[in-house]
């Protein structure tokens, strides 16, 4: 069924996390279009395209092309680029109107990739799903076509779903890749971003693929099952993450969380953003602050097997009204967009964690490597006292 | 795989050539463009359909589409601070596949009529490229609309698909937001400016030489408070069309009300002002003479001149819609130009491309959209002074003049803004990245 947004922008698309996935790999990237899913991607989603020269450009599709299936001019501009440049392949992506049309791409990618003897991706987005899923698509599809059969004793270990789209940076994966060479694993490839072209074949040589994004979770089961990597999921942002996540590393068992009564309860908050990013914000707070009652929601990449009690997936901007009207939260942590949906945003009841994937160029400065240790602790603390707060304020009984 | 009826000769799209050294086809035009992948510069963009949609005061638009269609106008709405105005009715597969497209819609208007407050004077229903192919026929749902909330709605449309087609839609947005236009009781002695995105500088000649011909206000819909004060656009007695983007809001309003136009888009070089002032004229009556705004345009060209000297100047058509003639107007004044990045080559614009390939044929001409850009941007400045963000971009040129879309300018006072522009950018008054001015400018895909 249809959905209205009044208030939020619509979210970064599946093309658009096809296209980042595959931003820095030295492919020739086409979106098949008209220019505006195009400019979404370069002018909105994708922050490293200002100062990047990636090969990601839009088809140019046009009314007549669309009716007539006009597919050899298509092949004839990618031939003329791709043969201006050494690509390390082709990817044509989709959008609504190849979809309206019936546009076949894994023909047309196996036609072109006999025609230009390089790799040749077709992915049939749509624009009708969001970026998670084609950020798995892409993932699947490097996989499938260019990650080889292990040589050797497994070692190290594979980043997967770093996507600027869930804030990632540079900077941040650098700190989690120190972590994991501090562990003993050193990275093997990272899926998200910022890969050596060449390190991708390696990945099924790992020993461990970390998780650090909701929208990597079918990709590392899929690699369980073909390659018998087991994978770990958490993001470690502070001591409570980096110590849980040593401890799944090293499977050892993990110390369960002290269980407050409700009525002990200080304060309630209600992060809404990517499902692992705000889980391990709630480990870090909970382990300075356990008296606080803190649940997740998420209009992205969703798990139940990672959710708690309380926890949410959001499916659009009137279920978030609705969950966030009902919850009458102390607290509320999400992008800044999300201000308007929440009952009381003022500046005591609401901080703001911006994401890539819901508000795009907005708010540049928001990254995850500004959420890294005593920033970090700051960051939270900060919550937690606005909580505590915000409920002394309320002189409120925490809602049962 | 479909059949395939048409074979493009795709081969001779070029990146870049002297303006005197080929036929304009191979770089410049629809067949040019259709015959490359198109690289989209992070200058892409303009005010899109959404920035121009807003300048109607009190009214909602609604967009349907799928999700991802609304994305890029959302998040520019919201740098723009209209997303109060903008609403989207994210559609799914199934309901296209079903046709429950209309019914949709059908019952998504009332329900986010009566969230809006206050409630809007006019409502826009914006559909996207799918549309074109589903071919909706909105007029029997549009006049249901109409009696029941008593509010005019027009359907528009945000449609790329359609750019190489007769009504694409920078210039069919605007031709729909001035069909809210009710028939006038009685004409005015006022001017409207079609095409541009805000009125002509208070300073221009054309308005002293307009109230010297009896035609005193020069107005336009970004200086409109309300919808009543939109509403008065409509008994101007005549449309002036200063960008192309206004043509089809002009014919319009010609058939419906017999509001007369005259299309002057904006020039640079004296001899395409004057032929500009010709046309006016002609529609008044009158020859309009500006020598005191030739006087002081010369002395500004003097002026600038000597402190920029032989700086190579690069310039793009997002800066103008005349790129070709403000490279004339500049090598006529001593300046040097380099190179213009553009992808058309309007009929307004031929006779100063005509003119560039006699007297500067050195000057290159490099398509912006080439896909060669994305390996071929330098890292070293090839332009000393960039007019417009895209050929700041694709120079990196280290003074960024961050001129857009002609905003204010015309006749001879349009070049000394132009000029001044470009001195301060000289004298390095124009602080900033890039990214920044870009940023802060907020185009709009």
């Amino acid at each position: 069924m249809s959905y209205i947004f009044q208030y939020l922008p619509p979210f970064a698309a599946d093309y658009s996390g096809v296209a980042s996935a595959l931003h820095d790999l030295g492919g020739l990237v086409v979106i098949h279009d008209a220019s505006g899913c195009t400019g979404s991607f370069t002018g909105y989603d994708e922050p490293r395209w200002f100062s990047g020269k990636s090969s990601v450009y839009c088809s140019g599709l046009r009314e007549f092309d669309a009716i007539v299936g006009n597919d050899e001019r298509l092949l004839d501009n990618i031939r003329n680029a791709a043969q201006a440049k050494d690509f390390n392949f082709v990817a044509l992506i989709g959008s609504p109107v190849p979809m309206l049309v019936g546009f076949d791409f894994d023909g047309f990618a196996r036609m072109a990739e006999a025609d230009l003897g390089i790799p040749v991706f077709g992915f049939p987005t749509t624009g009708f799903a969001r970026y998670e899923q084609g950020l798995s698509a892409a993932f699947f599809a490097l996989a499938e076509r260019f990650v080889e059969e292990p040589r050797g004793e497994a070692h190290g270990a594979n980043i997967l779903g770093a996507s600027p789209l869930d804030n990632f940076d540079a900077r941040s994966v650098a700190v989690i890749a120190a972590f994991l060479e501090k562990n003993g694993l050193p990275v093997v490839s990272v899926w998200g971003q910022g890969d050596e072209w060449r390190s991708i074949p390696k990945a099924a040589g790992a020993k461990l693929n970390v998780v650090v994004a909701a929208s990597a979770l079918p990709f590392a089961r899929y690699m369980e099952s073909r390659w018998n990597i087991p994978w770990v999921a958490g993001l470690p942002l502070g001591d409570e993450t980096e110590s849980a996540l040593e401890n799944r590393i090293m499977r050892r068992p993990e110390t369960p969380r002290a269980r407050i009564g409700r009525d002990e309860k200080s304060a309630t908050i209600f992060l809404v953003g990517e499902q692992f990013r705000m889980n391990a914000f709630r480990e870090e707070l909970l382990c300075r602050h356990p008296r606080l009652e803190v649940t997740v929601g998420s209009f992205f990449a969703w798990d139940a097997a990672y959710a708690e009690a309380g926890d949410c997936p959001l499916p659009n901007e009137d279920e978030a009204i609705r969950r966030l009207a009902e919850g009458d939260f102390d607290l509320v942590v999400g992008d800044p967009l999300l201000r308007e949906l929440v009952p009381d945003a003022s500046e005591a009841r609401f901080v703001e964690e911006a994401h890539y994937g819901l508000s795009a160029r907005l708010y540049r400065d928001h990254v995850l490597s500004l959420r890294f240790g005593s920033a970090l602790t700051a960051f939270l603390d900060g919550i937690a006292e606005r909580a505590l707060f915000a409920r002394a304020s309320r002189k409120e009984p925490v809602p049962a | 795989m479909r059949a395939q009826p048409v074979r493009f000769l795709s081969s001779f799209a070029r990146r870049t050539m002297p303006v005197g050294g080929g036929a304009p086809e191979e770089l410049l035009g629809g067949a040019a463009s259709s015959s490359c992948l198109h690289y989209c510069a992070p200058t892409h963009g303009g005010w899109g359909v959404i920035r121009t949609a807003l300048l109607v005061p009190e009214m909602y638009m609604l967009f349907v589409c799928p999700e991802a269609c609304g994305r890029h106008g959302a998040i520019a709405a919201i740098e723009h601070g209209g997303k109060s105005r903008v609403g989207y009715l994210c559609i799914e597969e199934e309901e296209i596949a079903m046709g429950r497209y209309e019914q949709s819609l059908r019952d998504a208007v009332p329900v986010l009529l009566s969230r809006l407050k206050p409630r809007p004077r006019a409502f826009l229903i914006v559909v996207s490229c799918i549309d074109d192919l589903l071919g909706t026929d909105y007029e029997t749902m549009l006049a249901d609309f109409e009696a029941e909330f008593r509010i005019p709605f027009r359907i528009g449309r945000m449609n790329p698909i359609s750019l190489d087609a007769k009504l694409p839609p920078g210039k069919r947005i605007q031709r729909d937001m001035y069909d809210f236009l009710e028939a006038p009781a009685a004409r005015d002695d006022s001017v409207c400016v079609l095409g541009a995105f805000q009125n002509l500088d208070e300073h221009s000649e054309i308005r002293e030489l307009l109230r010297a011909n009896g035609l005193p206000s020069l107005l336009h819909l970004a200086d409109c408070a309300n919808f009543d004060d939109y509403q008065k656009l409509g008994r101007a007695r005549l449309n002036l069309v200063v960008r192309p983007e206004g043509t089809e809001a002009a014919k319009n309003l010609r058939e419906k009300f017999g509001t007369p136009f005259v299309f002057a888009p904006v020039g640079f070089s004296e001899s395409t002002i004057l032929e500009r002032y010709a046309k006016i004229g002609d529609f008044l009556g009158a020859s309009l003479v500006c020598d005191a705004a030739i006087l002081r345009r010369r002395e500004t060209e003097k002026r600038v001149l000597a402190k920029v000297g032989q700086k190579t100047i690069a310039i793009d058509n997002t800066a103008t819609c005349s790129p070709f003639d403000l490279a004339r107007a500049l090598c006529e004044a001593g300046f040097n130009v380099s190179e213009i990045f553009t992808q058309k080559l309007p009929t307004f614009d031929r006779p100063s491309f005509d003119w560039l390939a006699k007297n500067a044929p050195g000057v290159r001409v490099t398509s912006p959209e080439h896909h060669s850009n994305s390996w071929l941007r330098p890292d070293t400045p090839t332009a000393d002074i960039a007019i417009g963000f895209t050929a700041a971009y694709l120079s990196c040129a280290p003074c960024v003049v961050p001129t857009a879309f002609d905003e204010g300018m015309y006749g001879h006072h349009g070049m000394c803004m132009l000029l001044d522009a470009v001195l301060r950018a000289v004298e390095g008054q124009i602080s900033g990245s890039l990214e920044e001015m870009v940023r802060e400018y907020g185009l709009v895909v």
